[in-house]
């Protein structure tokens, strides 16, 4: 049995009750967030409430059984079940925050250890909230209309979301009951180009008469409201591209051990005060949960996927019992969340990548992703002005020529902030998703990097960030210093090497980690005017594949179980 | 048994809960915050740029725009609360925030029963908007007193003694 040795369990400030804690454990609740976290797991889950208890992670992972470090070393998960071993179970993420731009990405490399490790993941996430923000030059036209039957048309269009209401009002669509009546019945009136999706969200928020329970549309009454001269919407962020590209990663994930999102359900009623997110307040039946922000009760949520007759905190629960329990985990209707058109639209998934046939579509290109030829990207490196050790470009030559294509995620920034998150995430979901066949060999063992097109990280460093910022090789060459005191080293490949050869991936800093540990190639531009100056690093992919670094260095080794 | 400043907002809902408020958010230590209210661009930024405020609660008295709006910073030792007061003192000050926290709790087809009417408050000056703050910590014994009004708005200071600390 693992002993707790550096690390102690939480009993002592902890909130259960006295005689729910074991004295010997059968299970530890790895907490990373907040201590009421694990205590509502331990609480609602019938294989841990009595046999668990919840231990702080601390940050330097001091006292951490090696055998979980492995799910900790590109990033900390929330939560993590182990048993009395040491031996991981399941890896838990949640956030009530809605997507907005790459948040909802920001925590997938900790669901990429736990995949590397075939170890289950669950994360618990809004994928559909209510979101208050500063209204739009649009919203404040409609809120100044002064034909009040007018403005009532144009803010009960505005909910809609996908539809014009102006134009509508000008072809003569003047109420609401005619603008559903046309959009159901596909008039004339309606833009085919705007008719399919006005069509879904009046199934899925107005009729929510689909599989799926959808939120309730906001009324055109509270759709706009002034605070103090600044106008505010609120309205129904629903899932587009950065979701669609999350749950379609989590789908193939499953394809080698279970990954399931679960969907933290929303309610009308407290779209204003927590924009619809239910907590756990007070709690009768086990009040050491009272007042601590957490979820609701499994169970007293409504049900997202209504043929499965449970809520999705039941059905996470079930996910939990069974892993902990040690019996296979079924599919709880996961599949579900990337059919098309049900949580989103089918055509988001064209817009998650664009080609770039030309050097130029890839240098010209703000933050976004693309795909190329290698060609295309052996003419890009040759247009850059870098300086390279013939052994670097000797491997970069060779990866080159390795791939017939290659995924370029590319980001365009001018600060000096850290570039840990959220990309060491965002890195990871475009390794499952554009990089690898969804087989056992590619997905088998990811640390293999068996990939069907290489990864690039592509940074433009602009302004204040092409003069200061030290990604990549500045900081590669002070992380070297700092964890090979003494080393002689200065090509930054020797150097990345002998990191990979003496230390774990968690010793490495998050802000160059997953970008050397997941990217084959790095690229950074920085651009200072007219003049431009660029750094070119293969990544640990690469070299593990062109045997430069052995699948039994220490860095390799820390990324599993 | 070892306290936390969890433990200090965890009795102070209880207490308000036995004083009639209904609480509608609490934001724990280290935790995501449901309830959020932006800071004003150009104020100068003491923690991020919105308030989490640990506790928010509402009370009425029956009729309508009656409805008082709580905010509520805990510590776990009182003389930590120093910060807190700077926090609400400059919160205070902001109308918009206030506004904001205000229009978070309004009334709204479908919405819950205690709720603010924000068309009527909103039209009331400052000093006049139904919104009291309170600062919590643990102490000897438990005690509640009022303190200086911060930007005219009432405030009071309650202690919690250990057993009421303890409760789980």
């Amino acid at each position: 049995m693992y002993v707790l040795t550096e690390v102690e369990p939480t009993n002592h400030s902890s909130f259960l009750p006295i005689e729910w804690i074991p004295e010997k454990p059968q299970f530890f609740v790895w907490w990373t967030g907040t201590l009421g976290q694990a205590e509502w797991l331990i609480t609602h889950s019938s294989a841990l409430r009595r046999r668990a208890v919840a231990v702080k992670c601390p940050s330097t992972l001091a006292g951490v059984p090696n055998g979980l470090r492995p799910l900790f070393a590109l990033e900390q998960p929330d939560l993590l079940i182990s048993d009395a071993e040491g031996k991981p179970l399941l890896s838990i993420e949640i956030t009530e925050q809605q997507e907005f731009g790459l948040n909802g990405q920001q925590r997938m490399a900790r669901f990429w250890s736990a995949v590397a490790s075939k170890v289950p993941s669950a994360y618990l996430l809004p994928i559909e909230s209510y979101q208050i923000e500063r209204a739009s030059a649009t919203d404040l036209r409609i809120f100044r209309e002064r034909n009040t039957a007018k403005r009532q048309f144009l803010l009960d269009a505005a909910v809609l979301r996908d539809v014009n209401g102006e134009s509508l009002w000008r072809r003569g669509v003047h109420s609401r009951a005619d603008l559903l009546r046309d959009i159901k019945s596909a008039a004339s009136t309606i833009p085919p180009k705007d008719l399919q999706a006005a069509q879904r969200f009046v199934r899925d928020h107005v009729d929510r008469s689909g599989d799926f329970a959808h939120l309730p549309a906001v009324s055109g009454e509270d759709y706009l409201k002034d605070i103090d001269g600044q106008l505010y919407k609120i309205y129904i962020r629903s899932p587009r591209v950065t979701t669609s590209m999350l749950l379609h990663w989590m789908n193939i994930a499953s394809s080698v051990t279970p990954t399931y999102p679960f969907k933290l359900q929303s309610q009308s009623g407290w779209m204003f005060r927590t924009n619809g997110t239910l907590h756990t307040l007070e709690d009768t039946k086990d009040p050491h949960l009272s007042f601590r922000n957490l979820l609701p009760r499994p169970g007293t949520s409504e049900i997202f996927q209504r043929k499965l007759k449970r809520d999705e905190l039941q059905l996470f629960i079930e996910m939990v019992n069974n892993v902990v329990s040690g019996t296979s985990v079924p599919s709880l209707g996961r599949e579900s969340f990337t059919e098309p058109d049900l949580l989103f639209p089918k055509e988001v998934i064209s817009e998650w990548r664009s080609r770039a046939d030309s050097p130029e579509d890839i240098v010209t290109a703000g933050s976004s992703d693309l795909v190329c030829t290698a060609q295309t990207l052996d003419e890009v490196l040759s247009g850059l002005h870098y300086s390279a050790s013939r052994r670097l470009e000797s491997e970069i030559r060779s990866l080159v020529e390795h791939f017939k294509e290659f995924h370029i995620y590319k980001i365009r920034c001018n600060v000096t902030r850290s570039l840990a998150d959220p990309y060491s995430g965002v890195i990871a979901v475009r390794d499952l998703l554009f990089c690898r066949q969804p087989d056992t060999t590619s997905l088998g063992d990811l640390t293999a990097f068996v990939r069907t097109a290489g990864l690039v990280f592509y940074v433009e460093l602009r302004e204040q960030g092409a003069r200061s910022h030290t990604f990549l090789l500045k900081a590669l060459s002070r992380v070297y210093r700092h964890l090979i005191p003494g080393g002689r080293i200065s090509d930054p490949l020797d150097q990345l090497i002998a990191l990979a050869d003496s230390v774990r991936a968690e010793q490495i800093p998050k802000h160059i980690r997953s970008h050397l540990v997941l990217s084959d190639l790095v690229i950074v531009n920085r651009i200072y005017g007219d003049r431009e100056e660029a750094e070119v690093m293969v990544g640990i992919p690469h070299l593990v594949r062109s045997g430069g670094v052995r699948t039994t260095s220490p860095l390799i080794k820390s990324l599993t179980v | 048994m070892t306290f936390s400043e969890e433990h200090v907002t965890r009795a102070m809902a209880r207490h308000l809960v036995g004083d009639g408020w209904e609480i509608i958010a609490v934001h724990p230590p280290d935790g995501q915050g449901p309830f959020v209210i932006p800071k004003p661009p150009r104020s100068r930024a003491i923690e991020r740029a919105s308030y989490h405020p640990d506790i928010v609660a509402l009370r009425s008295s029956g009729e309508r725009a009656s409805t008082t709006l709580l905010l509520v910073e805990c510590k776990l030792d009182e003389p930590a609360l120093v910060d807190d007061l700077k926090k609400f003192i400059e919160l205070a000050a902001n109308r918009r925030s206030l506004l904001f926290a205000l229009f978070r709790c309004q009334d709204f087809g479908g919405g819950p029963r205690i709720a603010i009417d924000y068309d009527y408050v909103s039209g009331l000056p400052t000093r006049k908007l139904p919104i009291v703050f309170a600062l919590a910590a643990m102490g000897v014994r438990t005690t509640t007193t009022s303190v200086a009004p911060i930007g005219g708005f009432k405030c009071s200071k309650y202690l919690f003694g250990h057993s009421d600390l303890a409760r789980r």
